[in-house]
């Protein structure tokens, strides 16, 4: 057969094969990711100077295929799929193929049991730091909550003022306040969003300082952009939330807790 | 955005498979993916108005990402020629492959010439509209990538 013949058959025999395991909810985050695009390119383009070059950071890594050696090892994860397991308890690696997009079912329903991984990679490892720094998460920060509306926000005292209008449909941007400890803003749109504060830890323990291997030894499902420099977990006891860690040099140097899917299409 | 949700869901799979073709990898078939696929929600209003298949566009957009990715980093990986660790072995539904394994050996460029011949089907002139080059050009990068994949077939155990 010649190299022509054999590519054509290759190319066209390959599909089944091509399949790429992706996480539950890797749609959602690429469309969280795109709002988020969306947001930086707003804000940069209307906050004159304040900002400067903002990058579009890439949010996230639904795909399965980031960082291999974030992920637990796909012989941890038994078979039996268990629809019961709440989201934030599992991790999944979900094969998409046509069938199933065409049949229109949610791969999010299938999804399998793993246990979370809590010892630290290594025995040669130090261990992360221990940190002592206000929590943020599952929820949100002190009575401040993800999905509270702007009034409930704002009773709890630690909404200042506005710095960003997010427009009709967008999210406004709120300066994080009254608490010394952390200062940050907050993602309102009809309700909290998105919460950046800095700097804080997770219930978990995690934040500044703890290396890219320590965090994903505890989230299951961890997974960072292959530039190594954004990560996000889902949030254990909060279904709907996302935790966004950035990294410097493999390293935390801030933790943001949001929803999965923030509706703040506009900026 | 529910929109952009509906196409992410149903383009998702294809996406990713034809990145997969395009990589030669799964890892950076979803890094190209998502990249690809954020940076395109964040105009889907604009692109989803003026395209009459944002599939195509999303491939479109794939290739020439994937293309200049490699263009900008290509001192720096020009050292790791495969794109997998090699002491970190995983199943892999192609190692027995040479076809497979020579195609991984190419540059983006010619490889991407390859895939939108072979599996997209396209004539030369399509080609050549997709990544933005001349038809001239789109013949010499994919003799030369015949010529390698040759090589490296003659050369290796079982090759044909």
């Amino acid at each position: 057969m010649d190299l022509d013949d054999e590519l054509h058959q290759l190319f066209t025999t390959a599909d089944d094969r091509l399949d790429v395991a992706v996480k539950v909810g890797a749609e959602e985050m690429i469309v969280a990711g795109a709002r988020r695009v969306r947001r930086r390119r707003v804000i940069a383009a209307t906050s004159a100077g304040a900002v400067g070059v903002v990058v579009a950071v890439v949010v996230g890594i639904a795909l399965a295929g980031g960082k291999p050696d974030a992920m637990p090892p796909a012989t941890d994860l038994p078979t039996t799929t268990h629809p019961a397991v709440p989201p934030a308890q599992s991790t999944t690696h979900v094969t998409m193929t046509s069938a199933n997009a065409a049949a229109g079912t949610d791969p999010a329903n299938t999804s399998a049991r793993t246990k979370p991984k809590s010892t630290p990679p290594k025995s040669t490892d130090p261990g992360p730091p221990n940190l002592n720094y206000q929590v943020l998460g599952p929820n949100g920060l002190r009575a401040l909550a993800l999905g509270q509306t702007l009034a409930e926000a704002q009773a709890t005292g630690l909404i200042g003022p506005k710095t960003s209008d997010g427009g009709a449909d967008g999210c406004s941007i709120y300066t994080l306040v009254g608490d010394d400890r952390v200062s940050g803003q907050v993602y309102i749109s009809t309700t909290v969003q998105i919460i950046d504060a800095d700097p804080v830890q997770t219930p978990e323990g995690v934040g500044p300082g703890w290396t890219i291997a320590q965090v994903g030894a505890v989230y299951p499902g961890f997974g960072t952009t292959s530039a190594e420099d954004v990560g996000s977990a889902r949030v254990p006891g909060n279904a709907a939330a996302l935790y966004r860690f950035e990294f410097v040099d493999g390293k935390v140097t801030k933790v943001s807790l949001q929803l999965t899917d923030p509706g703040c299409p506009a900026g | 955005m529910d929109d952009f949700a509906d196409f992410v869901r149903q383009a998702l799979p294809g996406l990713l498979r034809y990145g997969h073709m395009l990589t030669g990898n799964p890892h950076d078939a979803a890094d190209l993916v998502q990249t690809v696929l954020e940076r395109l929600g964040a105009r889907w209003a604009t692109i989803s108005r003026k395209t009459g298949d944002p599939v195509a566009y999303a491939r479109k957009a794939m290739v020439n990402a994937h293309v200049s990715r490699w263009r900008r980093t290509r001192k720096e990986s020009l050292l790791a020629e495969m794109p997998d660790t090699p002491d970190a072995p995983r199943h892999d539904p192609f190692e027995d492959e040479p076809l497979w394994e020579a195609l991984r050996g190419l540059p983006p460029r010619q490889r991407a010439v390859l895939v939108l011949r072979y599996y997209e089907e396209k004539s030369e002139a399509e080609i050549a509209a997709v990544l933005g080059v001349s038809r001239g050009t789109v013949k010499s990068q994919a003799s030369k990538a015949m010529a390698t994949l040759r090589g490296r077939l003659g050369t290796s155990v079982g090759g044909v």
